[in-house]
């Protein structure tokens, strides 16, 4: 099962502690009508549950949902589907530098090392990141490298 | 009937709607396809694969549709790998999941 961005924010935002409607419309800034379609999908597939009044992520009825909605395959999918997006949005303010460089063995070191500390930087924010804040507040950030010729590689294999 | 007759009956009926009159000499001129032949698949004879094409080919030529999704459809399925072939269709099955949810939305909207 592959989610849709924006089957996947609602997700994120009843696992965020959003647990009515209202709340997931304003934590997603989805409108009402699109949440209200899709939440009955994921009430028939067991994803999520209504109780007490509540919705909540359904865990326990068929837990099968979460190793599908992580598939490589299908997460793969969604990152790819965000960074074209980044990549429309470069001129509307969405900062996306990509830059083609050659680096000798030292260099490629110490990029590994900066890009090390910028992963330690966003799992320390992580870890920090309040609960019950709009998930639609949330910024996607992207950092790492490939080799040019890999990239071809697979585009052009 | 089933999809595969559905699909011939579809396609027969597609081209023939292109014609202002078509006749059986009409849509064999234009086909290349022998007159007996069409005679036996407009009644229900199973057409070839090779039959099925040149319909298709016909059709879109008929259509005056060069480069449209269709026709690059079929150069992917020419040129690309299954893989290639497979990410291609999620995408475009993703689009569409997308559309749908916004167009039902729009109608419960409306109705709404």
């Amino acid at each position: 099962m592959d989610l849709l961005l924006s089957q996947r924010i609602v997700l994120e935002a009843i696992a965020n502690k959003a647990d009515s409607i209202d709340k997931i419309i304003k934590s997603t800034g989805l409108s009402k009508s699109i949440v209200n379609n899709i939440i009955p999908d994921f009430l028939l597939l067991n994803i999520i549950q209504y109780k007490n009044s509540k919705y909540t992520l359904d865990r326990e009825t068929n837990p099968k949902w979460l190793q599908e909605v992580s598939k490589i395959e299908n997460v793969k999918m969604e990152i790819k589907e965000m960074l074209s997006s980044s990549v429309d949005l470069m001129n509307k303010g969405a900062i996306v530098n990509l830059r083609k460089i050659y680096l000798s063995e030292f260099e490629e070191k110490l990029l590994k090392i900066e890009l090390g500390r910028v992963e330690k930087l966003i799992v320390d924010l992580q870890k920090n990141s309040g609960v019950n804040k709009d998930v639609k507040d949330m910024k996607v950030v992207y950092w790492g490298y490939s080799g040019y010729g890999d990239i071809l590689k697979n585009r052009v294999s | 009937m089933n999809d595969y007759e559905e699909i011939q009956r579809h396609t027969l009926c597609e081209y023939m709607s292109l014609f202002e009159r078509p006749t059986i000499v009409n849509l064999a001129k234009d086909s290349k396809i022998q007159k007996t032949r069409l005679f036996r698949l407009i009644n229900g004879v199973d057409m070839r694969l090779s039959e099925y094409l040149v319909l298709k080919q016909r059709i879109r030529a008929l259509n005056m549709v060069e480069n449209s999704l269709e026709e690059l459809a079929v150069e992917c399925e020419q040129h690309l790998n299954s893989y290639e072939i497979s990410e291609l269709s999620k995408q475009m099955s993703r689009r569409v999941r997308q559309k749908k949810l916004q167009k039902i939305t729009k109608e419960y909207s409306t109705a709404a």
